[in-house]
């Protein structure tokens, strides 16, 4: 944009000022005023992040280090809380319970979305056909979270359809309560709300494939598995780590679906967080975030080692 | 390859066929019997529904005709507050997200010094757990005296939250973006501003409409960075969430099926319309391949 205004001034200015513009004057005024305008346009943005995460976040680092006297925060240098985070059984436990949760919510996406996204790159061959099922596929991303939420007590409740069925079939008399208030329910209530963030990607990364490849790859003796596993999904890989990438991020900080749908029987960190923040602990609350940030950044960190998903942009 | 598939292709075919089946039920049903549940008259949410009246949607737009509510215990919960609240934040977040972001992502098409730095940092918002995001702002500016609301406290948060994923979208557009149609335009003597206006803008119409629907969408179903950086003022997921915490009536069912309804008319129709678009231009990209 700034290269056309300077494409036009030497011409107007040539006969008032007598020095002659070289190339490389040329070159190194461009270079400042792309530099300038740049630094023009990101910094709102810069400036707008830093104030709302980047100083909140050493913020809350800090505060990890204070001590409450009652309810009001004293500045101060004490180790106590991390002591306590650090030692005590319960938060490491949480620690865990956490990391298996979201071990295990993301394994079930990952295979689901990997399996619905080569259904519909591959087997489906109208391509209406396959733009109707990714969306249809896609499409609950955009109903509210909490109202997904909601939606699984019609479907699981005591009072919803499967216990009709199962009271109409007479297996047992009593609701069955597998599917609520427990951590199977919880983890299948995640597995449906983030398996979205999977299906897109992976149907994407297993479409853009050059299919001679993989007809090479049979022609030549390779069976269809072996294609898959060496041949397709290396090459879906962005696909699949966008879809983690994403279903991660809301995962981690995920805590009204162990409320609502896990009963709240083996808190996880996020849900924690808050509970620590509403009873006005805010050196604990801080302390657990801290591990929290630290867990997901590193996990999201390692994510990207194994594909950087900004050579996709 | 494809009209030639093995016996082990074509029993895969019919597992992912079926496990994509059995997803989409699980996507689909739960919204199917709460739009239907929506419509029963008992306090209850029992399954099946005994009658099907407009009992709770008249309930939901008369929250103060109390006469409308006659089951014991059953809460009165008016949700308008909370609905425009929601929809105000959206808006707001969703301009102020795209102005910076489009702003953010015209300044990386140019190499400056902290590239990189300022790319994590921009995304950031984006990676941080929810919960400790609201958490951070909400102790750093409870320390330093700004009190929570959602014009405060809530934009901040809402806008860091969605930047990012608006900031995605322009790089994606731009990285696909012809340049050379900005120095025709230019080497025809169009200022950086007019270029910008008649050239730049109008080629990203798509990814502009997608951003703010996007911003709108992530802002207007945000919960857990929410939570606690709105102070006194409510939000409509908490509001749905808090009514559900005390007990889940058909009202919370037919406010559910009514905003589902909507979100997803609103989607489909920007998708069909973005795919439309997004084909005219690969026709013209094609046509014009093709001369010589």
């Amino acid at each position: 944009m700034t290269e056309p205004a300077l494409a036009h001034q030497p011409s107007s200015s040539v006969s008032s000022t007598p020095r002659e513009i070289s190339n490389v004057d040329v070159e190194a005024v461009l270079r400042r005023r792309a530099r300038r305008s740049a630094l023009l346009l990101v910094g709102p943005a810069v400036l707008w992040m830093s104030i709302a995460v980047v100083v909140p976040l050493a913020f809350l680092a800090w505060v990890s280090f204070w001590r409450l006297d009652g309810f009001t925060l004293v500045h101060a240098w004490d180790p106590e809380t991390w002591d306590f985070v650090l030692r005590d059984a319960t938060f490491r436990s949480l620690t865990l319970r956490t990391l298996e949760v979201v071990t295990i919510v993301l394994a079930a996406v990952v295979v689901v979305g990997t399996i619905c996204g080569y259904f519909l790159a591959r087997f489906v061959r109208s391509r209406t056909l396959q733009a109707a099922l990714l969306l249809l596929s896609i499409l609950p991303f955009w109903i509210s979270y909490e109202i997904r939420i909601i939606m699984w007590r019609p479907l699981f409740g005591s009072d919803g359809l499967v216990n009709y069925l199962v009271s109409r079939v007479g297996v047992t008399s009593e609701p069955i309560t597998l599917f609520l208030y427990n951590q199977h329910a919880m983890i299948l209530a995640m597995a449906s709300l983030y398996v979205v963030f999977v299906i897109g990607p992976m149907t994407w990364g297993f479409g853009r494939i050059d299919r001679e490849v993989v007809m090479a790859a049979r022609s030549l003796g390779a069976s269809p598995w072996r294609c898959f596993w060496t041949i397709e999904l290396p090459l879906a890989k962005g696909g699949l780590v966008a879809g983690v990438f994403f279903s991660a991020i809301f995962l981690f900080g995920d805590f009204a679906t162990e409320r609502m749908i896990g009963g709240a029987q083996s808190p996880m960190l996020a849900g924690t967080i808050e509970d620590n923040a509403n009873l006005l602990q805010w050196p604990t609350a801080a302390a657990l975030a801290i591990v929290l940030t630290v867990i997901s950044l590193v996990f999201l960190g390692v994510l990207m080692k194994m594909h950087d998903l900004r050579q996709e942009l | 390859m494809s009209q030639l598939l093995t016996r082990g292709e074509r029993a895969f075919r019919l597992l992912s066929g079926v496990t994509l089946a059995l997803v989409l039920l699980l996507l689909y049903l739960p919204l199917l019997l709460m739009a239907v549940l929506s419509f029963q008259g008992e306090a209850r949410t029992r399954f099946p529904p005994t009658e099907l009246t407009l009992a709770s949607f008249r309930k939901l737009f008369n929250p103060s005709n109390l006469d409308l509510f006659t089951i014991d215990g059953e809460p009165i919960i008016n949700y308008f507050p909370a609905l425009r609240l929601s929809l105000m934040l959206g808006l707001v977040t969703a301009i102020v997200g795209t102005s910076l972001a489009l702003a953010a992502a015209l300044g990386f098409r140019q190499k400056f010094m902290g590239r990189g730095v300022v790319f994590y940092a921009i995304c950031l918002g984006m990676v941080i757990p929810g919960i400790v995001l609201g958490l951070g702002v909400r102790i750093f500016t409870d320390t330093v005296g700004i009190p929570a609301h959602w014009y405060t406290t809530g934009i901040l948060v809402h806008v860091a939250w969605t930047l990012p994923f608006s900031f995605l979208v322009f790089l994606i557009f731009l990285n696909r973006f012809d340049r050379s149609i900005e120095t025709a335009a230019a080497v025809l003597g169009a200022g950086p501003f007019t270029v910008f206006r008649t050239v730049t803008l109008p080629m990203l119409r798509p990814a502009l409409l997608g951003s703010l629907l996007f911003g709108f969408t992530l802002s207007f179903d945000e919960m857990q960075r929410s939570a606690l950086v709105l102070g006194t003022d409510q939000n409509l997921p908490r509001a749905i969430l808090s009514a559900a915490t005390i007990r889940i009536t058909p009202v919370i069912y037919s406010i559910g099926t009514l905003i589902a309804t909507v979100s997803l008319v609103l989607v489909t129709v920007y998708l069909v319309l973005f795919e439309r678009e997004r084909s005219r231009v690969a026709v013209t990209d094609a046509a014009r391949a093709e001369e010589p």
